[in-house]
């Protein structure tokens, strides 16, 4: 399903496959403060993780399934992206 | 819509797959050779496509690599069928940008298992 | 038969047959390299498909023609006619094979013979070892034998990246871990690191690892080496995953990424060492003290209700909570908790132990090397025979139970014995892991005195992890699924061989691009006469049903005849629906002239034209839009010549220089609505009014009283043309009253609208195809009737003393049957027929109501028609289903006979 993208929050809906992810991303760089809403997220390519991860972004509603999602909060977290933590 | 492309010139093995395929809940089309795949994939977009490696005209792998030059197609996954003892068929096509293989027979598992992978 | 088995066997044929037709070509011809490709490619597409289905003659004799004939193409082996003989006799037993498929006659144990003798015979000219069963036999000797393919050399202490991940795990993800591995024995690490450019194969590295099998834990890190940083289609990420599944199904997942991980086996022990500092810490807390003695002194039951005890008194988010979950856990295994017993309380050094190298090559090298020079006094098997005896005892195991390949049995006795260093003997499995376990006694009971089976836990030395790793590897192989078994017996023949197609649809719905076929027209119209006749044959259907119960007495027989016919009847409507879909073209068919024509006649009348078509892939009858063509040109010249003025008129009138005349088709419901639009100068009611006056088409009283539509309407009246303004072009007296008929033969109507000085305005409204009726003409008091042919029984003549009178009704003794007669003079209105004939004619029709006969002047032949509804005033009438234009513009009144008959 396509992303939608409203002005502070973008929900990821379904299955997000990896064309998705330019858009995202730079959506992403134009407003750091901005979140994403994976309430209805079942599944997303790695591209959109990454993206994800790269921006270390705030997300403002987890999915509704109870499969692990903390390997995805840490890498989130751990600021992968950024230089200075991870040198 | 999830659709599979199936390109084989052997009806039989078409109609085979298409049954698993369908029946786990997945849109099919078919192709009988390379040149009618690609005529069919200026229109079409599959979400997976599986192709045969012996054919009469293009064979798998020359498709793969003519597939992979649309850019519309830069991530679709691609399986090719080998059989049991062409290895170096499978890392051919592996560097023409296929994704993996799948080795007849088939299994219908396996198929259908690989197939749920790369198709969520 | 399941249709998938027939097309298998019809694509098959054909292979089959060109393959030895080119093999035929070869012998005569000699040598061709090209036609070998060729029939090897027929031959290889046959066994690809015959894999299918679990018909294993067939498919052995495949295999052996393939195989040989893949010697010949690469070259390896000469062609001799010999050798092609030989082939030809395959490919012929093969057909046979077929034939007694497609007949139901084949019996799979007589295949089996013929096919392994010819298979024999094919495979001698290969001059290969291969045995026919070759390639099985030697398979699951390799399988047997887990091969890790992409193993690293294992270490002693964690990878680091491994150490490093898991000393960053929170107390409770590492606890979680811990248990697991004890659970497991061994746990698979793998340092997933995806090529950058992985995505453009199509491949997705997370999801990949979420769904690895045994799935515990996995975590996202940085690339030691990113290219391309700001690429978001490129791979920066690699991820590292820990699993407890078993290596098959974990190497069988990732298949396709060999060459991006790293794999390194993780033992129980070796997270221990992990976890060991936490461990302790927890030991050593108050509440857990107790538990501590109990485990080193105390049997499951005890140390499990401590467990219980601590837990319930605990934080459950607690590390304690965490490591007495786990623990109570763990007691369900006595042989388990052992083992983490011991290895809490082992020394720290015998923790590292190392990992055994699990045998993934069984050359002979290797078992030579495996199988030591055993000196009288038993020093002890190496660690690595040992492991591959132990990998033997899986297979073993297998066999036994019946499943495997009973091939694999030679193989085994082989391996055993070279360890072992006895003599080659035929054991039976059983034999055999009796010859293994006592071996592994021997072993076992020399290096570590407590254990004496296989099965034992880890006891505190140097071997113990070896033994545990073979419990848990042959646990494993037997528990998991099918993996290692499928390996070895080439798929389980119940789940290959695919289920009736009983789902699909006749015609399964594909997104496919139409292929077209070019065919003589001259073959549909053929088709449709075809498709006329049995609309006609299949009418004596109901007839004979009703023969056969009256005269053969068999109720059954006639229902039976009948309800077929109920499906004959279906199938003809579809089956003439389907023809007259075939004739459907295009109008750009037809239109495609136009533009032309029209430029050539404004040309030559000197005026500025353009044409302007839509909708020309609007579908059309091919036969209508032939019909149809006449009249468009007609319009269109008329438009040209007396619709749209010359240049200057039109600039003094205000009207662009250049004429404008629209052609467009659109479908709307079941018809085709074509209009021809022009801004010429349209149609003075005046004038035509006039003309019409002079051409007698109305009276002078007429003149003054219609009015202006009226007077429009005018032109399509018979005798009218505009022959006063006939130009060369125009001519031929083709008048729009033509034009009339011929649209409303063709089952449809025609409209005009005029704006004089704005232009005018045709609307042709057609049926999109004909809905075609067969009708059987016939003539009572010279005029012309019809009735649907579908009822049509027969037709007879007799003389008029034949018929008889019974209870002042008219009656017809036809082949021992009463038939009420009925003369349609007196139903349809006429003069009853007053004079003697010689003859009278006769139409027995059937209506469901049983036969009857009309009596009527004429018969005449039998015609296909378009059907249209009656109109108007006719329109109540229901004596009639419709009216049809013959060519010679007669109109047929198309009787509706159940309701004529029943109201007088």
């Amino acid at each position: 399903m396509p992303i939608i993208y409203k002005q502070k929050v973008a929900v990821l809906d379904g299955n997000c496959e990896v064309d998705l992810a330019e858009e995202l991303d730079a959506w992403l760089a134009e407003n750091p403060k901005r979140q994403l809403n994976l309430k209805s997220l079942t599944h997303a390519h790695t591209a959109i993780y990454q993206v994800m991860i790269k921006h270390g972004i705030s997300v403002s509603v987890w999915p509704a399934d109870d499969q692990d999602w903390h390997w995805l909060k840490v890498a989130i977290d751990s600021k992968l992206y950024d230089e200075e933590t991870n040198p | 819509m999830k659709t599979i492309h199936l390109v084989d010139d052997s009806a039989t093995m078409l109609m085979s797959m298409e049954m698993l395929l369908k029946r786990a809940g997945y849109d099919v089309i078919k192709s009988e050779n390379a040149e009618v795949a690609l005529t069919m994939l200026q229109t079409a977009t599959p979400k997976l496509i599986i192709t045969d490696l012996n054919m009469p005209g293009m064979n798998g792998i020359e498709l793969i690599k003519e597939i992979k030059k649309n850019s519309k197609f830069r991530f679709t996954p691609i399986l090719m069928l080998t059989t049991e003892s062409q290895q170096t068929k499978r890392e051919e096509a592996k560097r023409a940008g296929a994704t993996g293989w799948l080795v007849k027979p088939v299994e219908p598992d396996q198929l259908i298992a690989v197939v749920k992978q790369l198709v969520p | 038969m399941s249709e998938l088995l027939d097309t298998f066997i019809g694509e098959s044929r054909e292979n089959l047959e060109s393959a030895s037709q080119e093999l035929i070509t070869l012998q005569t011809n000699g040598y061709d390299a090209k036609a070998v490709d060729t029939i090897f490619r027929d031959i290889h597409t046959i066994k690809g498909s015959s894999d299918l289905f679990d018909i294993k003659p067939l498919t052995r004799l495949a295999h052996a023609s393939e195989d040989l004939l893949d010697c010949l193409r690469a070259s390896e082996i000469p062609f001799s006619d010999e050798l092609g003989d030989v082939l030809l006799e395959s490919f012929d037993q093969i057909s046979t094979f077929f034939d007694e498929l497609e007949a139901g006659t084949h019996q799979l144990s007589q295949w089996e013979g013929v096919s392994a003798e010819l298979a024999g015979r094919l495979r001698n000219f290969m001059n290969t070892t291969d045995a026919p069963s070759g390639n099985e036999a030697t398979q699951p000797v390799e399988n047997a034998v887990e091969a890790p393919a992409g193993i690293a050399a294992p270490v002693a202490a964690l990878p680091e990246t491994a150490a490093n991940w898991l000393s960053s795990m929170s107390d409770t993800a590492r606890l979680t871990l811990f248990f697991k591995s004890q659970e497991s024995t061994r746990l698979h690490y793998f340092h997933y690191t995806p090529d950058a450019d992985c995505f453009f194969r199509g491949e997705d590295p997370f999801n990949v690892s979420l769904a690895t099998p045994g799935f515990i834990t996995h975590t996202i890190t940085r690339k030691s080496h990113v290219e391309g940083p700001e690429d978001v289609f490129l791979c920066h990420l690699d991820i590292l995953l820990l699993s407890s599944a078993d290596w098959d199904s974990l190497s069988s997942h990732f298949a396709y990424y060999e060459g991006q991980y790293e794999h390194t086996q993780i033992s129980a022990e070796q997270v221990y060492q992990q976890c060991a500092p936490l461990i302790s810490q927890i030991l050593n807390e108050e509440e857990v003290e107790t538990l501590a003695q109990a485990l080193e002194n105390e049997g499951p039951e005890q140390i499990a209700r401590i467990c219980n005890f601590v837990c319930a008194s605990t934080n459950p988010d607690s590390a304690v909570w965490q490591f007495c979950a786990g623990i109570e856990r763990l007691t369900e295994n006595p042989a388990m908790l052992s083992a983490f017993c011991q290895c809490l309380f082992a020394t720290p050094d015998t923790a590292q132990t190392e990992e055994t190298p699990v045998a993934d090559d069984v050359s002979e090298e290797s078992i030579a090397e495996a199988a030591p020079t055993q000196p009288a006094e038993s020093e002890g098997l190496s660690e690595n025979a040992l492991a591959m005896l132990k990998q033997q005892e899986t297979v073993l195991i297998r066999l036994i139970d019946g499943r495997g390949n009973q091939g694999a049995l030679a193989s085994i006795n082989l391996i055993v014995s070279r360890i072992l260093n006895l003599d080659i003997v035929d054991r039976t499995p059983e034999d055999l892991l009796r010859v293994i376990a006592s071996e592994g006694e021997q072993n076992d009971s020399q290096e570590a005195p407590d254990a004496t089976d296989i099965q034992a836990p880890a006891v505190a030395d140097t071997e113990a992890p070896v033994a545990s790793e073979q419990a848990a590897a042959i646990d494993d192989v037997s528990a998991s699924a099918n993996k290692p078994v499928a390996e070895a017996t080439q798929a389980e023949p119940a789940e290959a061989k695919p289920e009736p197609v009983s789902e699909t649809s006749a015609k399964p719905a594909e997104r496919q691009v139409p292929r077209t076929l070019k065919v003589n027209q001259e073959k549909i119209d053929y088709l449709m006469d075809l498709v006329g006749e049995l609309t006609v044959a299949k009418n004596s259907l109901p007839y004979l049903a009703r023969q056969a119960e009256e005269d053969g007495g068999s109720r059954k027989l006639s229902k039976q005849i009948k309800s077929h016919f109920t499906i004959v009847n279906r199938l003809t409507e579809e089956l003439q629906s389907a023809v007259l879909q075939i004739r459907m073209v295009p109008v750009s068919h037809v239109f495609q002239r136009y533009p032309r024509l029209v430029r050539d006649l404004a040309r030559k009348l000197n005026k500025k034209i353009e044409l302007e078509m839509q909708g020309e892939d609007t579908e059309f009858d091919k036969n209508l839009i032939e019909s149809l063509s006449e009249p468009l040109i007609h319009l269109l010249r008329n438009s040209i010549d007396h619709g749209i003025e010359a240049p200057a008129d039109r600039l003094a009138a205000g009207k662009n220089e250049s004429g404008c005349i629209q052609l467009i088709a659109t479908p709307q419901d079941d018809n085709v609505v074509i209009e021809i639009r022009d801004d010429g100068k349209g149609i003075d009611p005046a004038k035509i009014k006039m003309l019409a006056y002079q051409k007698g088409v109305i009276t002078e009283s007429q003149l003054e009283s219609i009015n202006d539509e009226e007077a429009l309407q005018l032109i399509f009246a018979p005798g009218f043309s505009t022959s006063e303004q006939v130009s060369d072009l125009s001519g031929r007296g083709v008048g729009m009253d033509a034009v009339k008929t011929m649209v409303t033969q063709a089952g449809g109507h025609i409209e005009m609208q005029s704006e004089v000085g704005k232009g005018t305005q045709f609307r042709l409204v057609l049926p999109q195809t004909m809905s075609v009726n067969r009708v059987m003409m016939f003539e009572v008091n010279e005029q012309m009737f019809g009735v649907s042919m579908d009822s049509v029984v027969e037709t007879v003549k007799v003389r008029p003393d034949e018929i008889q009178q019974i209870k002042n009704h008219q009656v017809l003794v036809i082949r021992d049957k009463l038939v009420p007669l009925h003369d349609l003079r007196e139903y349809l209105g006429f003069e009853l027929q007053t004079q003697n004939v010689e003859e009278q004619s006769i139409l027995v029709v059937n209506t469901g109501n049983g036969d009857m006969g009309l009596v009527i002047d004429k018969f005449h032949e039998g015609i296909d028609v378009i059907q249209k509804p009656l109109e108007g005033v006719m329109a109540g009438y229901s004596h009639f289903s419709g009216t049809a234009l013959l060519g010679d513009g007669r109109v047929l009144l198309i009787v509706n006979v159940p309701e004529l008959l029943s109201c007088r």
